[in-house]
């Protein structure tokens, strides 16, 4: 036993002056224990011997003198008569004085914790706290679709028209492309479709209507170059992923490819005819 | 700093650039991934909305086919009021309120200044605002203004840009045949 658990246990009998049988052989030879053990039983007997007043109602006139002038409290609590002097009380003191405080302590602060913990996890969360929870992924695809609405419904040429179906294009083909580790047949099959249709019902017939303005060669290549190069670009980008691709994103980038290929060489075409093509 | 504090910085680093090599963007990539599965009949019905303007000639042709995008959009937002689901109400609100601000009413608003009243077009336009307003109005009453989902500060401001959306519109076009 060290001596920091002899003194503890010192501190924590009801009577210091009379140590139990287990640390008297360790008091027996440590000086040092034994000092704390006679300052302990010495502050035990001082304590015993400080006056008490003789009864309940001088220590009530004492407590109300002192409150006389802003008094919240007037009197004490009596203890019932029955109860007062009985010696009921007395074993629940004596278990109190014996207690480990340190124990004590750290159970008190193990509940304070455990209850804390409890409480904030279960506590109301306010409205304001929502911005502080993470809100589901927005798909930047589909906000793209509807600019791309956007701009159509400003667009009042055909060469604005064009210009934003390639760039719409551009971005189902990116799509496509960077989805092609990831993406399942199905998907990567729609979105081939889509760039399909983009190129034929969106590029080409514009390109159509934009060769039956009036306007020089120069003038329509320039309209369609910017259109033609991005079909070159989508085509080769996706012929260079097809052959490593996952097998269930082949296909759709085959598709892709071909579209970009045929939709390049229409507007070519449109592009280097003299005339109406 | 010793050769011990070192080493073990040294390995820490290089356990954590191994462990962020290991899924580089697997997160991301499944959220896109589930996105376009989410949205694959969405974004196949706005393609087509976008393709069949290049074939409108007239504002109010274009007010008519971006009232459809508008209408597609609409009922994914109801979709998602019945899931109870305030990020796509607020997604789809948003967007909704996009096509609407910047394609369909200033469309509408441009077929005001050249279609004749007392023409089948101007009764279609009239009918086109009637119809748009009294939509738009209802879509943003069925976004809850109360309960656990209603009372989020995004639901709260999908509903009120819904019902700010018809002053988008300007005046209902008089009545012709008064």
């Amino acid at each position: 036993m060290t001596c920091d658990v002899v003194r503890t246990r010192l501190l924590a009998l009801p009577a210091p002056a009379r140590p139990t049988d287990d640390l008297l052989s360790h008091l027996a030879a440590c000086p040092a224990c034994r000092a704390v053990q006679a300052e302990a039983a010495r502050l035990d007997a001082v304590i015993a011997a400080l006056p008490v007043p003789s009864s309940d109602a001088r220590k009530g006139t004492f407590l109300d003198s002192l409150a006389a002038d802003g008094p919240v409290i007037r009197s004490i609590p009596v203890l019932p008569s029955s109860l007062a002097g009985s010696g009921s009380f007395r074993p629940v003191g004596s278990w109190l004085k014996r207690l480990d405080l340190r124990w004590v302590g750290g159970v008190a602060a193990a509940i304070a914790v455990t209850v804390g913990g409890v409480w904030i996890a279960n506590r109301p969360k306010p409205i304001q706290q929502e911005v502080a929870v993470k809100a589901k992924p927005r798909q930047e695809l589909l906000k793209k679709y509807t600019d791309h609405h956007n701009a159509l419904a400003k667009a009042r040429t055909a060469p604005d028209r064009l210009k934003t179906y390639a760039v719409w294009s551009d971005d189902i083909q990116a799509e496509a492309c960077s989805m092609s580790n990831a993406a399942d047949r199905q998907e990567m099959n729609s979105l081939a479709s889509q760039y399909e249709r983009m190129v034929k019902d969106g590029m080409e017939k514009q390109a159509r209507q934009v060769a039956d303005q009036p306007m020089t060669v120069d003038d329509r290549q320039k309209v369609l170059q910017d259109a033609i190069a991005r079909l070159t670009t989508a085509e080769t980008e996706a012929r260079k992923l097809e052959p490593d691709a996952r097998t269930d994103a082949r296909p759709a980038l085959k598709r892709i490819a071909d579209a970009a290929t045929a939709g390049r060489k229409t507007l070519t075409q449109i592009a280097e005819a003299r005339g109406a093509p | 700093m010793n050769t011990r504090t070192l080493t073990v910085l040294l390995a820490g680093g290089l356990l954590a650039a191994w462990g962020t090599a290991q899924h580089p963007t697997g997160g991301l990539a499944h959220e896109r991934l589930q996105l376009l599965k989410d949205n694959r009949e969405l974004l196949n019905d706005l393609l087509g909305h976008g393709l069949s303007l290049g074939d409108k000639n007239s504002a109010l042709d274009r007010a008519v086919e971006s009232r459809e995008a508008t209408n597609r959009l609409a009922r994914e937002l109801r979709s998602a009021v019945i899931l109870g689901d305030a990020d796509r109400i607020a997604e789809m609100s948003d967007l909704y309120k996009r096509v609407w601000a910047e394609a369909f009413a200033p469309n509408l608003l441009e077929a005001r200044s050249y279609v004749r009243p007392q023409s089948e077009r101007y009764k279609e336009m009239r009918k086109l605002h009637q119809d748009a307003a009294a939509d738009v109005a209802a879509l943003a009453a069925g976004i809850p203004a109360d309960g656990p989902v209603g009372a989020l500060v995004r639901v709260k401001a999908a509903r009120e840009q819904l019902e700010a959306a018809v002053a988008d519109l300007g005046p209902e076009p008089a009545d012709d045949d008064k």
